[in-house]
């Protein structure tokens, strides 16, 4: 009885150890379901059923190592016509009346220690898909990846010794 | 004050040559003499563990400061980034030293005079481990990441630095602790037994029953015993050469002036068992005179480690003036520097500290009344002590206060209140279990001293 | 790690309301808020760099700047290299102009003086309280003055037209007039103005206490001509200093002449006598007249006066005739004595006499100071301010309470203005004084321009909108609003509209055909433009007569008082990169010290930093001994620019200033306030003193850090101090192959394992990986640098630069004492000897060597340093766990460690309070608490620099980009590049023959090579 009671105890210890370690680190937010946004854009709509090009309203992607987020400006575009008496599309334009950034709440946070560069990726002709997951189904967008270091690690080693564009597993290059 | 020492029995049959135990120590009184220590506790112990507690508070309200503002707290300069804290590190690993030397190599080489202080060496040792252990955590600028030095299979697929002789520290460390603790935990068993049988309380019938591990002293027993016990002895013994080999190699395997010598290891083990010694002949003046022991652990057996002692000081000697030797007759002019400026630059005092507790003071203990008078004895090994701190506080500061660069020189290091608090924490620390330990357990050998008894019936009229 | 770092993401995103804000983003919380444009603007892009031509107000010397920008936030300032003045460089003052932009202590509305409290008032309130004051004041002549910086270029015009509308006086004040200078040209010259010295073409110069190097002037334009002369290679380029203290400028002479201070114009003098004696100069149509104007200083009179050794004299003046042409220059502390204009005047003589006039003393590109006010307009002020004849007083750019010296009175003189208002950013003495203070835009805010120099018509462009929380205003809307308020003159509405009409007749002289907005636009794109100018020739015409000054007073030591290198007049006293950036002679931060003679020193018995009491007739004074060697026996110094009484957290009370020691002295030829005048006792002080210094050893004891090599041996081949360096062969230097003497064929040399160190070179070290199978990554480049100790002046311009690029934490005087200063790069000063003529002193700058082999990548037990495919020691500062075995193991002791967390805000180690956090670098990440860092090779900028390249898929270019010290260096000392580049300007400095390394025998195999300093020391037979 002691015995058996001694056994579970050590070898809840050990588990519990072994996870801290292993799991040492990680950033997932708002578990799997993504954050309640302000205006409830729908990535499922816009990327999946219109088809739109990421890059039209990520359009710095390309061009910088931070991906922006479209401008209100940039939504009034369409909607200023387009479904202009939904009443998500009128609390949009209700922001851009009041000269108001939409507060939208950050899915992809990473740490500051982390310098991730969106250029290098989209150029390396990597998928959005493939970091970000099947955004064009996401009514509400969630993140996709864990964004553990294990998850850029393991990408960049197997693209170590890509012909065209070999991934680098320096340590600089995104720890500087 | 030298006591009366008791003529040993002429058969050169008799088990007990070379031990000096009184008659009137028999197998019955041993038993009483020994659990006797395990009776309620009086005052004295009480106020010395509440102050003890005390202290240790301190300590860790200092380590609790540390953590949360920064070790900016300590000294810490550039470019001594390394001081107390290592030191401190370096001098509790050494403590932990004499216990296997004392358990191990004495019992391979058949050296009687171990049986009866062997078990409060070894408690040290796991003690002196387990205070030394704090220190590298401590000393960290992030303490909450320790466990990135073990190698562990992690999502980040990073591993440790195996070049780095901190790496190595890991191990020695670690696997220290755990032989030093089997050992000490394999020897008890069969005094265990005899608390168990014998306690007056339950709380004592439970720790035997725990540490006897179900010993009833049947033959096949012992048997299996014995053999367990000189396996366990030729283990553990060349750990007490490579353990702090490793940690000397902290220093050596750097290229600090004062640092980078091959002297090292062979060094460090010897003032390791030197301090190691020095810190049982007080533990023990202590307990024999606290629990009234004084004729079980004779004054012989203090007189032989004070030999031991005065041995270890001629070797650390030794090894100083070979150090100063080297650095004058060799070839690097950055050696030569950081050694004159060691005993007579900024840190001259800990030098001549150092030099005088360690090589001087000893000196006294080629006289035999010095050896077996415990009050000189003791004073002289609180001395070692120090100076034994002091040697590695020298090694590490003044040299890193005398680095290369000399646009580096003349930014000194200070000792902070914190330090102090956490140095005299890690005291209180191994006080704590030691306070405890003597009062828990046997802290003496019951069935080795036992073998050295001389048998009632062989027992000549005097 | 940096999320504490995170201001205010509100009120940045303001300024562009942009996205998700870079590093900046920190680990997040759950609730960040990703704030995205609401009109994206189309010339900025989240995480992309913008950079805005600007000129640099620091000094009056205007150099050049570029501004680069992120998210809208100026977060760093480089030199124009296309600006004339500065040609690219900058010093440690332009670099820490951010630091004023970002001050936290900026006055952050109009503030109204009401019986002794401050009370924030709105604009409108203020401009029209400001009116109504001016327009009763101007009725009444003489009742309103106004006191502008030398502010040049329009800025300057509207301040003349503003005081004509107001009826006021105005007066342009500078705390260095350079009166003399200006008088001394015109009485021997005609031209009441400041030349151009062409450091460049001189073969040989002779500074007479002027620290051109330092602040004099226009010191980066100085360094960088001065650094050009250096070059040569064929036995020309001496410079001799003449001084009582060895300056930082004096640092680098050759031979330095330890003169009687007050008597330099005599030796002047007494060269020029030699020279036009002995005929060693060209014909000159005045010579008689010069002749009977230097009669009577022969050398052996010189001597007298002097105690420069009659041979020297006349071996300084054919030194000085036979490289020709050369340059001799009089400024600092010896141009600021009562017979400064005699001095002055007595060194054009002698570059009269040597033809050096219109050869390398020109007055084409003139330095304009022609509307800066002698001291004597001064004094007129101040007398009719205390007789209460000004009504109103207008302080704009000048902090004349703190720089005028007690014994004039200014400060006194405007209590008794009734109404004073301040045109100020900041809260400091003059403004304090205010009754009404409109904070005003920093230059880096605000539209302007300036034109310091003859043909240079230079922008001052806002590189970014007006910073939030600070309701300021540029200095010239406000004046047209208050002269609109009182109704006089005729202003367009804005300043802007102002400048644009002041620039239409520069449309019509440079615009080629361009209509006006094309031609305004390339003018702010190039950062103004810039003409030739021809010098106007000039003859001698007039001898003033020649005296040596004579500082009065009881005791036996002279008092020299001169400009700090980093605080300059003091303006630069409340930017932590200043008061932390060690004094370049003495290594001294955060405060103010005594330079003493080592004997002084002993026989008061004081050590560094023991209290000492310096007593003149004016008052008397404690500061902390400094011993320095580089004195004469009867001088003591003290540098100006500390002693604060407001002006911010960083400056007030910290040190003292000096000018208190002063009694009332003035040049008898301008007027100009005399700093060298007074005489001093000294004693041993009574309370204790902090002297906080970065370097306290002073010698390096043959350790070979700074190494030199005789001219003569470079001519003739054979390498100086420490042997030969090897000069490798073709086959060995060629990078990608080598012979390994173990394999005994050629084979593949991984590119991190090149370095100029000849052993690596030929084998390969143990320790390297491989290219081909490299566990990380393909290696195309070595990153390294090489360091010429020839061109480096001390000048610590890098330093600055380094901590602006690299968000080091200024940690303060506390910690530093403690030896905690965080400099990723320090200059490394050794004196070698310092007895008059031969001085030796040595600067290296030093930071992280990339050792090849490096001591600190062993000993990482947690690879937080390790050895990056392309050479680069690189740090992990996230895994970092602070063992700081690598500081311990670190030969050069370049790694610096975080012991508090000093990027968080609520702890008192707050390094960047707000705003001064806006400044960080998002490309750099701020470490945390318990964490080492160290010299990265400015990664960000070469991981930058190769993504550029491969977007247009092309190679990387030598010197397409460079680290920020490599950048910042005025006289380009610093080379930074490719070493595996055969063709690379690294490369074939790092190979040439006066390359050496630091602990060349620790075989260490640094990145860094240094590049021996060459003496061109010429001995009494030469």
């Amino acid at each position: 009885m002691k015995r058996a009671l001694a056994l579970v105890i050590c070898a809840a210890t050990l588990a519990a150890a072994s996870a801290a370690f292993t799991q040492s680190f990680s950033v997932q937010l708002y578990g799997a379901k993504g954050p309640r946004q302000p205006i409830n854009f729908s990535h499922q709509i816009h990327a999946g059923k219109l088809g739109m090009n990421c890059l039209y309203c990520h359009s710095s992607a390309a061009k910088s190592p931070i991906a922006n987020i479209p401008a209100v400006s940039t939504c009034m575009g369409c909607h200023k016509m387009v479904h202009a008496d939904k009443p998500e599309i009128e609390k949009l334009a209700a922001y851009f009346d009041r000269g108001e950034q939409v507060p939208w709440v950050e899915v992809y946070a990473l740490p500051a220690h982390v310098k991730f560069n969106h250029k290098r990726h989209v150029r390396a002709g990597l998928r959005c898909q493939e970091c970000h997951g099947p955004v064009e189904t996401m009514p509400v967008l969630y993140q996709y990846p864990s964004l553990k270091m294990g998850w850029c690690v393991t990408c960049h080693r197997s693209r170590l010794n890509d012909p065209v564009h070999p991934a680098s597993m320096d340590c600089v290059v995104c720890h500087h | 004050m030298s006591e009366t020492t008791y003529e040993p029995s002429a058969d050169p049959e008799d088990v007990g040559v070379g031990e000096h135990l009184p008659a009137t120590v028999t197998q019955k009184s041993l038993n009483a003499d020994i659990l006797r220590m395990h009776a309620r506790p009086g005052k004295i112990w009480w106020s010395v563990f509440l102050l003890d507690l005390l202290i240790l508070a301190i300590g860790g309200l200092a380590e609790r400061n540390q953590i949360v503002y920064g070790i900016g707290v300590a000294g810490h300069t550039r470019p001594v980034m390394w001081a107390s804290y290592v030191t401190n590190f370096v001098f509790w690993v050494g403590i932990a030293h004499c216990g296997t030397l004392v358990s191990a190599i004495l019992f391979l080489f058949r050296s009687h005079f171990r049986r009866a202080v062997y078990r409060v060496a070894e408690a040290m040792t796991v003690f002196g481990v387990m205070t030394a252990g704090l220190f590298p955590i401590m000393h960290l600028g992030r303490p909450w990441f320790p466990y990135w030095l073990f190698p562990y299979p992690t999502q980040r697929q990073i591993w440790p630095n195996f070049r780095s002789p901190l790496e190595w520290d890991v191990f020695a460390v670690t696997t220290y602790l755990t032989v030093s603790s089997i050992f000490f935990i394999v020897g008890i068993i069969p005094d265990a037994a005899a608390q168990r049988d014998q306690a007056k309380n339950r709380f004592h019938r439970l720790l035997g029953w725990i540490f006897s591990f179900g010993w009833r002293g049947a033959n096949y027993q012992w048997k299996h015993y014995y053999s367990a016990y000189l396996y366990f002895a030729a283990f553990a013994t060349p750990l007490v050469l490579s353990v702090h080999s490793v940690v000397s190699w902290d220093f050596a395997m750097a290229q600090v002036p004062g640092w980078h010598s091959t002297i090292f290891a062979p060094y460090f083990v010897a003032g390791a068992i030197f301090s190691g010694v020095a810190l049982v002949i007080n533990l023990l003046i202590i307990i024999r005179k606290g629990f009234k022991l004084e004729h079980i652990v004779t004054i012989d057996h203090m007189e032989k480690l004070a030999k031991l002692v005065l041995l270890t000081s001629t070797i650390v000697g030794y090894s100083y003036l070979c150090e100063f030797f080297c650095a004058w007759y060799g070839p690097s002019k950055f050696e030569r520097d950081m050694f004159w400026d060691r005993f007579f630059g900024h840190f001259w005092w800990s030098g001549w500290i150092m030099f005088t507790c360690n090589v001087i003071f000893p000196l006294l203990l080629w006289f035999k009344t010095v050896r077996r008078s415990t009050v000189p004895l003791f004073i002289i090994m609180l001395f070692v002590n120090v100076g034994m701190w002091f040697e590695r506080f020298v090694i590490i500061v003044s040299s890193l206060a005398h680095p290369f660069n000399p646009s580096a020189w003349g930014v000194n290091y200070k000792m902070s209140w914190t330090e102090a608090a956490i140095l005299a924490g890690s005291f209180a620390w191994f006080g704590m279990f030691f306070l405890i330990f003597v009062r828990v357990l046997p802290a003496f050998s019951i069935a080795e001293i036992k073998e050295t008894l001389v048998p009632p019936m062989r027992r000549k009229a005097s | 790690m940096s999320d504490s770092v995170v201001f205010n993401r509100r009120d940045f995103l303001k300024l562009v309301g942009l996205g998700v804000a870079g590093a900046t983003a920190g680990c997040a919380a759950p609730t960040e808020r990703l704030i995205p444009y609401l009109v994206a603007p189309n010339d900025i892009m989240p995480g992309v760099a913008t950079w805005y031509a600007s000129t640099c107000r620091e000094c009056p010397a205007g150099c050049g700047l570029l501004v680069k920008t992120r998210e809208g936030r100026a977060i760093k300032v480089e030199g124009n290299p296309k600006h004339p003045v500065n040609l690219g460089g900058l010093c440690a003052r332009g670099q820490a102009g951010l630091q004023g932009l970002y001050d936290p202590d900026r006055v952050k509305s109009p503030m109204l003086k009401q019986n002794g409290a401050w009370k924030a008032i709105t604009w409108d309130e203020a401009i029209q309280l400001a009116g109504s004051k001016l327009g009763e004041a101007a009725k009444a002549r003489h009742g309103v003055a106004l006191v502008t910086d030398n502010a040049t270029g329009s800025a300057q015009a509207l301040a003349t037209e503003w005081a004509a509308g107001a009826g006021a006086t105005h007066l342009v004040y500078e705390a260095f007039a350079h009166e003399s200078l200006r008088e001394a040209n015109r009485r021997t010259f005609g031209q009441a103005t400041i030349p151009a010295f062409d450091f460049a073409r001189a073969r040989c110069v002779v500074s007479f206490g002027a620290d051109f190097l330092e602040t004099w002037l226009s010191p980066v334009g100085y360094a960088r001509g001065f650094a050009a002369m250096r070059a040569r290679r064929d036995g020309s380029g001496q410079f001799i200093t003449v001084e009582p203290r060895l300056s930082m400028t004096g640092a680098n002479a050759d031979e330095w002449v330890a003169i009687k201070p007050g008597t330099e114009a005599a030796l002047a003098l007494g060269m020029a006598r030699v020279i036009l004696s002995e005929g060693l100069g060209p014909s000159v149509g005045e010579r008689s007249q010069l002749m009977d104007a230097v009669a009577s200083y022969t050398p052996e009179a010189v001597e007298q006066q002097t105690d420069v050794p009659a041979a020297t004299v006349q071996r300084l003046a054919r030194l000085f005739a036979k490289q020709r042409p050369s340059l001799a220059v009089a400024g600092g502390v010896a141009a600021q004595s009562e017979q400064s204009v005699a001095l002055i005047a007595a060194v054009n003589l002698l570059n009269y006499a040597a033809g050096n006039v219109g050869e390398t003393v020109r007055f084409d590109r003139t330095i304009d100071f022609d509307r800066v006010a002698s001291f004597s307009d001064l004094q007129r002020l101040v007398g009719d301010m205390s007789a209460g004849k000004v009504d109103v007083l207008v302080v704009h750019g000048a902090n004349p309470a703190y720089a005028v010296p007690a014994w004039a009175g200014f400060g006194a003189a405007m209590d008794k203005v009734p109404f004073k208002i301040a045109l100020s950013g900041m809260m400091d003495e003059t403004s304090g004084r205010c009754d009404l203070v409109l904070p005003v835009t920093h230059p880096l805010e605000t539209l302007g321009d300036a034109q310091t120099a003859r043909g240079v018509y230079s922008i001052v462009q806002p590189a970014m909108q007006k910073l939030p929380h600070f309701d300021a205003r540029p200095a010239g809307d406000a004046l047209i609003a208050i002269a609109k308020g009182a109704g006089f003159g005729r202003f367009p509405d804005t300043w802007a509209d102002y400048l644009k009409a002041r620039w239409k007749p520069m449309h019509q002289r440079f615009g080629a055909g361009r209509d006006f907005d094309t031609f305004w636009e390339e003018t702010l794109r190039d950062g103004g433009v810039w003409e030739p100018v021809n010098a106007t020739p000039v003859r001698w015409t007039g001898t003033p007569a020649f005296a040596a000054a004579a500082p009065k007073g009881p005791g036996d030591l002279t008092l020299l008082l001169y400009p700090s290198a980093t605080l300059f007049d003091g303006r630069g006293a409340n930017k932590p990169w200043l008061q932390e950036l060690p004094d370049p002679t003495t290594k001294a931060v955060w405060g103010t010290w005594v330079e003493i003679h080592p004997e002084t020193a002993a026989r008061l018995g004081v050590e560094d930093g023991d209290p000492v009491r310096i007593e003149t007739e004016a008052g008397s004074l404690e500061l902390p001994a400094y011993r320095y060697a580089g004195l004469r026996k009867d001088v003591i110094a003290v540098p100006l620019g500390q002693g604060h009484t407001a002006y911010g957290r960083s400056a007030a009370g910290r040190g003292a200033n000096a000018t208190v020691l002063l009694s009332p002295a003035q040049d008898a030829g301008s007027g100009a306030i005399a700093y060298l005048s007074a005489r001093a006792k000294v004693a041993r002080g009574a309370k204790a003193m902090d002297l906080v210094m970065t370097q306290i050893e002073k010698n390096q004891h043959d350790r070979g850090f700074a190494q030199i090599i005789p001219m003569a041996a470079l001519l003739g081949g054979a390498a100086g101090e420490g042997g030969a360096a090897p000069v490798a062969l073709p086959s060995q230097t060629r990078p990608g192959t080598a012979t390994s003497p173990l394999r005994g064929r050629e084979e593949k040399l991984p590119a991190h394992a090149i370095t100029a160190y000849e052993p690596e070179v030929r084998a390969r070290g143990p320790r390297n990986i491989p290219v081909s199978e490299g566990s990380y990554g393909k290696a195309e480049h070595r990153w390294a640098m090489a360091i010429d100790l020839d061109s480096c002046t001390g000048c610590s311009a890098c330093v600055v630069a380094c901590s602006a690029e690299n968000n080091v934490p200024s940690v303060g005087p506390e910690l530093i004492k403690r030896g905690r200063e965080m400099m990723w790069l320090r200059i490394d000063r050794f004196e070698e000897s310092l007895t008059g003529g031969a001085s030796d002193v040595r600067f290296v700058p030093m930071m992280c060597q990339h050792c090849g082999d490096a001591p600190c990548e062993t000993v990482c037990p947690v690879y937080a340093t390790y050895h990056n495919p392309e050479g680069l020691n690189a740090q992990v500062y996230n895994r970092c766990v602070g063992t700081r075995y690598c500081s311990n193991n670190c030969p050069y002791k370049v790694r610096s460690f975080n012991f508090f967390d000093y990027s968080a805000p609520e702890k008192p180690t707050f390094a960047f309070p707000e705003p001064l956090n806006w400044q960080l670098n998002p490309d750099v990440t701020v470490r945390s608490k318990g964490v080492m860092e160290k010299c990265t090779m400015c990664i960000q900028r070469i991981l930058e620099a190769k993504g550029v390249a491969k977007d247009e898929s092309r190679k990387l270019r030598d010197g397409e980009f460079q680290t920020a010290c490599a950048q910042s260096c005025p006289t380009q000392a610093v080379v930074f590049g490719d070493l595996a580049d055969p063709e690379s300007a690294v490369h074939k400095a790092s190979f040439g023959e006066r390359r050496y390394w630091a602990l060349n025998e620790l075989n260490t195999k640094p990145g860094v090579t240094y590049l021996k300093r060459v003496s061109r020391r010429q001995t009494e037979s030469a």
